[in-house]
């Protein structure tokens, strides 16, 4: 039996539509900064996202491995410098995800 | 489960981080157009032949635009970020003011400017293209651009050695910007 809907309480019919992957502020905030800059270094994204190195590489990681980060390995004065920028597919699911979010948001406030 | 507490929360730090990750200024394109500046207005006063300002900026004004998209493009990858969309803002900003100089010409050409009032007319453009910088590209471009505004009318109004003043306050407030925007960052890795 279908709940009336209680006025007061923002009904968040549409929490299942969030990207599962992009509701970590970490994941979400690192492909936001990717689709407002074209790519950015590990140390860059560290330093504005004020996280650890293996805490943000594990993040950075899982992004990867779903096809939502393209890397790049290059040297810098011999050493390593990894940018990463965001894929077709991670800029299309950022985009969806939100989407949800402002209509949620929209809800709340 | 995410609540409408947590939602506003990670916002919050979404909207932070983006906030904190801007590409860096580069102190060293405020200094190099405070040496051309300073220099190419100075020459109106102390110059007999006015095809020498003509020719100085004819290289001057391309040389420091290369210059300065390298010196550009050399600190924002330092800083990490590789940032083609703003660099192609920035070019697009102050080639838009190149070419409004040139079309200015047609004023002089069809006889309805002198020489000197193109100059004025040139810095006043320069004033406003520092303000549009400062609205929609980096801060501190602004009160450059009111402090050009301000050299615009000592070249129209001060006898004598204006053009030698304005090109004093341009350089002033581009090594003022320059100092104020010296970068804090870590070198990329």
């Amino acid at each position: 039996m279908k709940r009336p809907a209680d006025p007061e309480v923002p009904a968040f019919d549409e929490l299942h539509l969030l990207n599962g992957l992009l509701e970590h502020r970490v994941r979400l905030a690192a492909c936001v900064l990717l689709s407002k800059h074209d790519e950015m270094s590990f140390t860059s994204l560290k330093h504005v996202l004020g996280e650890t190195d293996g805490s943000l590489g594990a993040h950075l990681r899982k992004l990867e491995e779903s096809g939502y980060l393209a890397v790049e390995k290059t040297y810098r004065n011999r050493r390593p410098v990894t940018w990463y920028r965001l894929s077709e597919s991670g800029r299309t699911s950022l985009k969806r995800h939100l989407s949800v979010l402002t209509r949620l948001i929209d809800q709340v406030v | 489960m995410t609540d409408n507490t947590q939602l506003k929360e990670d916002i919050a730090f979404v909207r932070a981080a983006a906030e904190r990750s801007e590409t860096p200024s580069v102190p060293a394109i405020y200094l190099l157009w405070a040496l051309l500046g300073g220099v190419g207005f100075a020459l109106v006063d102390f110059v007999d032949d006015l095809s020498w300002i003509g020719t100085y900026w004819l290289f001057a004004g391309p040389i420091g635009f290369v210059l300065s998209v390298w010196l550009g493009m050399r600190a924002s990858r330092q800083a990490g970020f590789r940032d083609r969309q703003t660099g192609i803002r920035h070019a697009l900003h102050w080639l838009s003011f190149m070419a409004a100089g040139v079309l200015g010409l047609a004023l002089v050409q069809a006889g309805q400017l002198t020489w000197a009032g193109f100059g004025s007319l040139w810095i006043l453009l320069l004033g406003l293209t520092y303000v549009h910088g400062g609205l929609y590209l980096e801060r501190r471009m602004m009160p450059i651009g009111v402090l050009m505004g301000a050299a615009y009318l000592v070249t129209v109004w001060v006898p004598g050695f204006g053009w030698t003043a304005a090109g004093a306050v341009l350089a002033i407030a581009l090594v003022t910007g320059a100092l104020l925007g010296a970068p804090k960052r870590e070198t990329a890795s």
